[in-house]
């Protein structure tokens, strides 16, 4: 995890570099980690003033405010270099289907992120509510670094948003600030926080307005601030970016990313998604869940011998021609799988002379990917 | 201003807010005030007080139907709000005793919704008590009762072998048809024995004897009137008001024999006054009843001879109540003038002339809290489910009942329920296992354990009574009776809030906890 004065300089760069809306974003980021109240007041100022002003690139007074952070004492970190979840051997199997998950470890970090990807109805929904206790496991254990004295604590520090965000009622802003209120956080503290948390999702402009006068992807920023208030330890996100589009779902998720990784606040985060690429971009272990049986992929590791080199390569072209193009190399398969190929090469081969042999050939080439270390090369079958 | 207080309860008490408290709150209050002024500027003289008169009778009535409609519409409305966030069921940081607070403060709510009609009542007794502040009771019962012995109200109460002084008569009718024989050692036991204590009641074995042996006795005895026999026996009314109730036929006899048609006059005269001064009507002519005083005995037999339901027109009869039917000549209103005379008495007794039923608003308003927070405190499902059995459960009851001839029984099989639905509830939801079912075991325990403490005492009441009963006299039997039944028997509105301070701990201690410890099991 970053600490806040590389946080802040990499804020400084992002303005200096004219990318002010994710300088404030980050900003908030900053200022939401310090747990001062002074401090969301001025970055609060400092947001809305930027919207007042239009379009402005006199980012002075940010640089100033960035500069008096700096100095700024932080609270001590609420995270614990223990694992935050183990989870061993934990498997479930449905007494009416003949549906189950077999036995899967893992284990999860304060400020990680794990995805769970999946074709629809192999379990990935069963495996977040396991873990958030709403199911039990029929075998395994789950063990969780958080203090409580009873199941129901435990609960409520595990933050779960389901694929369908339920329907509140009221304004937005009411939604949020009752939230904080039962979270503790009361007066002028609650409105100051509340208003810090939906300018970072970017729902300054809705905090009035109720259910149906907002879209799904904003109902579920909406949930993703109520949870935020919460101050979870753990939060289990069930197809979050579903209703999002494309923008919103890499915005999002850079932003859960940045947030799970508070320096003083930070917490652990399972999402499931149809979005491979997407998750794969921000998750420190992504696993794979086919019939309940499931398989990872570590991003941080390294790709071992027994793996091979794996691209998936979108082309107008027939197998022949592939083929063709990479007949000095060292195929082992080419396959024509979900309206792509992927080609299999032996371990030894190097990526770069799988582009040099498209080059040289001038394939038409509508995109390619290497997913040796992917867990998309999961989905081949 | 209410934008700002919403706010204010928003940010700071979040359960206040969701409850809405801030607003169904001061409008509840309101509402008790507009209820008592209505009532306090409703009833403008005493005769407005009077339970015969249709005007009181549709204007209480109309006031109850408004606050039906208020408090339904309120409740509705204030449901729609309340019902918008559950910090339990969102798994917020809510402690055991949030919903102990949260279920306290609807039974508040509820109270103050459902008891509208209260501080009617309330302010109805207040104005009652300031309109006849200045009234001596003590001293217009008298003049009543003095002036009764010349008013023919009732037919029985001149009558030679009803009245005081003929009890010789009345004995020797007893004599004569041979009661049956008194149970000796029923009798000494009841009397000797310190641990036990009777009561009296005529029972309608008694009461048949009775009447059959006065039919057969009658038959030799022609009735015979006079106003020398008169012996009143509504005067128990006012027993605890009159020091000798006697005193006034023994007058009334020295002013008849010594033919006082003055005083007669006076006493009559004072009655009427008393009567207006509680605004009562009447259309009487005293001469006539001078008249009528003087009349031979074989005239004023024939006067009495009209039964009360068969009278003609020209009647004699005195009417203790006004009527429409101008035909109907004389009438006083006694009846009322005896009520307001009562309720005035039961006013300075304990204020409360009009009963406010707040226990049995309190009972409600328990028992709807109770009913809401278990659908707040777990799922619709599981409340709709464990209603509808439970409903089912309670009409199976008494079918049984029916079926096995015995109430005990009935009493029993709840009390076994209670233990099965008590232990199920507690095994199932501790193990985390079946949460439905066990959400299921918990409402009928909740439903059923209302019912423990009336019927416990019930159980207590029929274990204890002897179930023999001894014939005293002709009249009365003595049923034996343990001081715990007196005890039952004076004491049920103690009952009552014994139960109400049952259920809610109970529900505290027991289901609260239950339904924090459920909320956190896994589905199934």
């Amino acid at each position: 995890m970053q600490n806040l004065n590389s946080k802040l300089e990499s804020v400084s760069d992002f303005f200096k570099n004219g990318d002010s809306a994710l300088g404030y974003r980050r900003l908030i980021d900053c200022g939401l980690d310090t747990r001062n109240i002074d401090v969301y007041k001025k970055t609060l100022a400092l947001i809305e003033k930027s919207e007042n002003e239009n379009q402005t690139n006199d980012f002075s007074e940010v640089f100033d405010f960035i500069h008096s952070l700096n100095d700024i004492n932080m609270p001590a970190s609420q995270a614990s270099s223990l694992p935050l979840l183990k989870v061993e051997n934990i498997g479930k199997q449905y007494a009416k289907s003949q549906f189950k998950i077999s036995p899967l470890s893992f284990q999860l970090n304060y400020g990680e992120i794990i995805g769970l990807v999946g074709e629809n109805g192999n379990g990935k929904t069963t495996l977040l509510k396991l873990l958030t206790q709403d199911l039990e496991a029929d075998e395994g254990s789950l063990s969780f670094n958080l203090k409580h004295d009873s199941v129901f604590e435990l609960r409520s520090q595990l933050v779960y948003i389901p694929q369908r965000v339920p329907k509140w009622h009221g304004s937005l802003l009411d939604n949020l600030q009752f939230a904080m209120a039962q979270n503790g956080i009361l007066g002028n503290d609650n409105m100051v926080w509340v208003d810090m948390v939906i300018a970072r999702l970017g729902l300054r402009k809705f905090k009035h307005l109720n259910w149906n006068q907002i879209s799904s992807g904003y109902r579920t920023r909406f949930e993703i601030a109520k949870s935020l208030l919460r101050k979870p330890k753990l939060m289990l996100l069930d197809e979050p970016l579903s209703n999002l589009d494309i923008i919103s779902q890499q915005t999002i998720l850079q932003d859960l990313k940045f947030l799970a990784q508070s320096e003083s606040n930070p917490f652990g985060l399972i999402l499931s998604s149809q979005q491979l690429y997407e998750v794969e971009k921000i998750a420190d272990l992504v696993i794979f869940l086919n019939q309940g049986e499931a398989q990872f992929q570590n991003n941080n590791a390294e790709r071992n011998e027994a793996d091979d080199l794996i691209f998936e390569i979108e082309t107008t072209e027939n197998r022949e021609t592939l083929l063709k193009v990479f007949e000095t190399l060292d195929i082992k398969a080419l396959n024509f799988n979900g309206g792509v190929f992927i080609a299999h090469f032996h371990y030894s081969t190097k990526g770069a002379d799988v582009f040099k042999n498209i080059g040289n050939y001038d394939l038409k080439l509508n995109a390619i990917r290497n997913i040796s270390q992917s867990s998309r090369r999961f989905f081949i079958k | 201003m209410f934008k700002k207080l919403n706010q204010y309860f928003l940010v700071n008490h979040p359960l206040l807010w969701n409850l809405k408290l801030h607003i169904i709150l001061p409008f509840g209050i309101l509402l008790h005030i507009i209820f008592f002024l209505l009532a306090y500027s409703n009833y403008n003289s005493i005769r407005d007080f009077y339970d015969g008169k249709d005007y009181d009778f549709f204007k209480e009535w109309s006031f109850g139907i408004y606050s039906f409609f208020i408090i339904a519409i309120s409740i509705i409305i204030w449901l729609l709000y309340y019902l918008r966030n559950n910090a339990f069921k969102s798994f917020y940081p809510v402690k055991k005793s949030y919903l102990v607070k949260e279920f306290l403060l609807l039974c508040v709510i509820l109270f103050i919704t459902f008891s509208n009609m209260g501080s009617y009542k309330l302010g109805k007794n207040l104005k009652f008590s300031q309109l006849t502040k200045n009234f001596d009771v003590k001293k217009d019962a008298e003049k009543i009762a003095q002036a009764k012995c010349f008013l023919v109200f009732e037919q029985n109460e001149f009558e030679k072998q009803n009245c005081c002084d003929s009890l010789r008569v009345r004995d020797s009718i007893n004599a004569s048809i041979e009661p049956q024989i008194p149970n000796d050692s029923c009798f000494s036991e009841i009397y000797n024995n310190g641990e036990y204590s009777q009561v009296e009641e005529t029972t309608s074995i008694a009461r048949e004897n009775y009447d059959s042996s006065i039919d057969s006795a009658t038959s030799y005895f022609t009735p015979t009137y006079s106003y020398l026999y008169y012996c009143s026996q509504s005067n128990t009314l006012f027993y605890d008001i009159l020091t000798n109730s006697l005193i006034y036929s023994q007058n009334a006899k020295r002013w008849i024999l010594n033919n006082k048609k003055d005083s007669i006059k006076n006493a009559t005269i004072t009655y009427l006054e008393v009567l207006k001064k509680y605004e009562g009507n009447y259309s009487f002519d005293i001469d006539k009843l001078l008249n009528d005083i003087n009349a031979d005995e074989k005239t004023f037999n024939e006067i009495m001879k009209f039964s009360t339901y068969d009278y003609d027109y020209n009647s004699r009869f005195v009417k203790t109540y006004s009527t429409n039917d101008k035909r109907v000549q004389p009438f006083i209103e006694n009846t009322y003038l005896l009520e307001m005379i009562n309720k005035i008495k039961v006013s300075r007794e304990t204020f409360f002339v009009f009963d406010t039923y707040w226990n049995i608003y309190l009972y409600l308003a328990l028992g709807f809290s109770a009913f809401l927070a278990m659908f707040r405190f777990t799922r619709l499902k599981n409340w709709l489910i464990s209603i509808i059995s439970f409903g089912i459960f309670c009409i199976t009851i008494p079918l049984f009942d029916q079926f096995v001839k015995t109430d005990i029984t009935a009493t029993i099989l709840v009390f076994i329920f209670i233990a099965i639905t008590f232990v199920l509830s507690f095994v199932l939801i501790k193990s985390r296992k079946k949460k439905m079912l066990s959400a299921v075991f918990l409402h009928w325990f909740m439903f059923s354990i209302s019912f423990a403490i009336p019927l416990a005492f019930n159980l207590i009441e029929k274990f204890t009574r002897e179930q023999t009963e001894c014939i005293k006299n002709i009249l009365t039997v003595v049923k034996k009776q343990q001081p715990i039944n007196f005890w039952i028997n004076d004491n049920s509105e103690t009952i009552t809030y014994i139960n109400i301070i049952f259920v809610l701990l109970i529900f505290i201690f027991y289901t609260i906890p239950m339904c924090y410890k459920w909320q956190s099991n896994p589905n199934e």
